[in-house]
Order: C-alpha cells, then structure tokens, then sequence
C-alpha cells in the first residue's frame, strides 16, 4: 500500500521535476500544477503499492501523458494559444536533445542584441504581455514589435544550430 | 503584410481564426518553424521560471492544497454518500470571500459522470504500472483558481463555440474557484456558475452572456 506519508516523500521529492515537464509542455502554471495534484490525488485513493524504484519514471511518464491528453483535446486555436508543439508523438517527448535545446535557448535569450529583442522576448513569453500592448507601452507600430520579434528570434535560431 | 507578419498577429488572437485558416498558415515551412521556434522559446522560459520559481515552500503549500480539502472532502462525501455530485466553489467579492457549497443531490442516480464533478478523485483503481497513452480519452478538468468571471466565461464560451458577452461591469471583480469539466453541456456550467452569487449567465444564441 501506498501510504501518506510515502506518498508526501514522493511528491517532495519529485515535484520539482513533475513541474517543470508539465510546465515545459504546457506552457501554463495553473494547469501544470493541477496536472501533479491529479496525479497525486488519484495515488492518494488508490490502495495499491508504488513501488519506489519505480516512482519516478511512473510519475514522469504520468505527467506526459496527462499533458498530452490535455494537448490532444484541445483544437487548433487553443494549441497554438498556448504555443503548444505541432508534432505531438515525435518531438514533444522531452528527450535529452530537447533539454540541450532549451538551455541553448536560455543562453540564447540573455545574450539577445539589441537589448531591446531581448526585452520584447521577456515581456512576451515570460510576462504574457500582447505585441500589441509591447507595441503601445514602447510607442512604436506592431509591426515593428514583429520585426523585433523576428530578428529575435532569428539570433535564437542560430544558437540552437549551434549546440 | 508578409507570412510571418500574419502568424504574429493570428497568434494575438487563435480564436478568431479557423481550424483551416491555421492549418493553411502552419502548413508554410517559413511559418511553421517560427512557430516551432516561438513555442521552444516558451518552454525553455517556463522551464527556467519553474526552476526558480518552484521553492520547497511552494511545494508544501502543494501537499497541503492535495490533502487537507481531499480529506475533509472524503469525509463529506461519506457521510452523505448517497450524495454523488457535488463541486464546491469559493467567490470573493471586494475581498469579502464567500463559500459556497453545492450538493446536487438530483443528479445520484444515473448519472456517474457527475462524479467527476466532485474534488476526489473517482477515477477507478488503477495499477500505477507505466501507463500507456491513450488517444482519445476523456477531457480534464479545468480548474478556475481564483480566476476573474470573464476570463472564465470567455474561455469557457471559446469551447462551445459561443462569443463572450460581458454586459457585467464588475465581471472582472468577481473572481472565481471553479472546476469546469470539458464533457458537460453549457447549459449545466451556466447552472453551476449560477449558484455563485453575483453571478448570472444565460446562453443566448451563440453568445454566453454576463448580465448585470
């Protein structure tokens, strides 16, 4: 049996983790969070036994799963409102050349030129601001957030080549 | 305007456009790579966030979130355990918080989808083995935390292919707990979020409506 406390050692040890695969996929704090507490929720009901060399690959695969059913269920706008990947079964498995990819890309993103791509960058995907607003709030037309946005994106590109 | 010009500006606002608009417009290299390259971007600053972001404190307030309601929810639902449907919800209003609890006791029979309805977990005995995906299985739980009325109507309208009315001025005062199951009909949703008070929907053709 899984018991409580078992399952409070488990959860503080791989929450950390659990999170931060949920939040790579999903892109969404809230449901992120909820998809670990399902996750637990269900063990806490359920009688039988987690065996502990198996917690961890268990509950990562759980996450996965979960997130990828939450992916699947949503249409077309609502997976591209999220920036959600396009190729579910292939390149949305976080495997180790997709963990290279986002520390290339965290590198990346500090080391934007002119600071102000790098800013357009935070402002948009760290702080959720609209180009839109971006565009009011630096007093300059969309289109040139776009511009941005591409040149950007475009330095990104080269440091993932890179890696 | 160029390609990527318009994915940038599709992407302020998905809903607007249609499944075909998108495949049409992701369907171009130039423009699906941006994409591609958009939504790493946003993985690897979540990914950073949540390793910052993710402090053991947060962690126990987690376990404390996953037991204490799931206990003393366990133990309602004993007690009352013919009563199968239930959701509870919390509104604050001008930092007054207001709980509400509502026990649908019309919906026992019959109706074991409802159960979802309720914070434990019913989702049957499973053997925790390494579970396998499944393609096409059944819609999860939204959960509203603390969510302002109109950005839980305008999501919740977008699914059913409603448009958003907010005639509410102080629909974005009002905030929200709310566990939105994706399988119920809009009619039941707008009945649950009626039980709030100050809350009032209606669904009026293809508008979800906010009344005043």
């Amino acid at each position: 049996m899984t018991d409580g406390r078992k399952l409070e050692k488990l959860f503080k040890l791989h929450y950390r983790q659990m999170y931060r695969l949920a939040t790579i996929l999903l892109h969404d704090d809230a449901e992120s969070k909820d998809v670990v507490h399902d996750i637990f929720a269900r063990l806490l009901d359920d009688r039988t036994d987690l065996r502990e060399d198996k917690a961890k690959s268990y509950l990562l695969t759980s996450v996965r799963n979960r997130c990828l059913n939450v992916i699947r269920n949503r249409q077309i706008q609502g997976r591209v409102e999220h920036l959600y990947l396009l190729e579910l079964d292939t390149t949305i498995t976080p495997t180790e050349q997709f963990e290279e990819e986002l520390k290339a890309l965290h590198k990346g993103i500090d080391q934007l030129e002119p600071p102000v791509c790098r800013d357009i960058i935070m402002k948009h995907f760290r702080d959720g601001i609209t180009f839109n607003e971006i565009a009011c709030h630096l007093g300059v037309s969309e289109t040139t957030v776009y511009k941005h946005l591409r040149r950007a994106l475009s330095q990104l590109r080269t440091y993932l080549k890179k890696q | 305007m160029n390609k990527t010009d318009r994915l940038l500006q599709m992407l302020e606002q998905p809903q607007r456009y249609t499944a075909d608009e998108w495949q049409e417009i992701l369907a171009d290299d130039e423009c699906r790579e941006l994409y591609t390259l958009m939504s790493k971007t946003q993985s690897a600053i979540d990914a950073a966030r949540a390793d910052e972001d993710i402090t053991d404190e947060m962690i126990d307030a987690e376990w404390e979130r996953l037991t204490k309601p799931h206990y003393s929810l366990f133990t309602i639902h004993y007690s009352f355990y013919k009563i199968a449907a239930m959701f509870i919800g919390v509104l604050m209003l001008s930092g007054i918080a207001l709980a509400a609890i509502h026990i649908v006791g019309q919906r026992v029979e019959g109706e074991g989808n409802h159960v979802n309805r309720s914070m434990i977990q019913q989702e049957g005995i499973t053997t925790p083995s390494v579970p396998v995906i499944s393609p096409d299985t059944i819609p999860q739980p939204r959960i509203f935390e603390n969510v302002p009325l109109d950005e839980v109507v305008s999501e919740i309208a977008l699914y059913y292919n409603k448009e958003p009315d907010i005639q509410n001025g102080q629909a974005h005062e009002l905030r929200l707990y709310y566990k939105w199951n994706r399988k119920d009909d809009i009619g039941s949703i707008v009945e649950d979020l009626n039980h709030f008070d100050h809350v009032n929907l209606a669904v009026e053709g293809d508008r979800l409506t906010v009344k005043p």
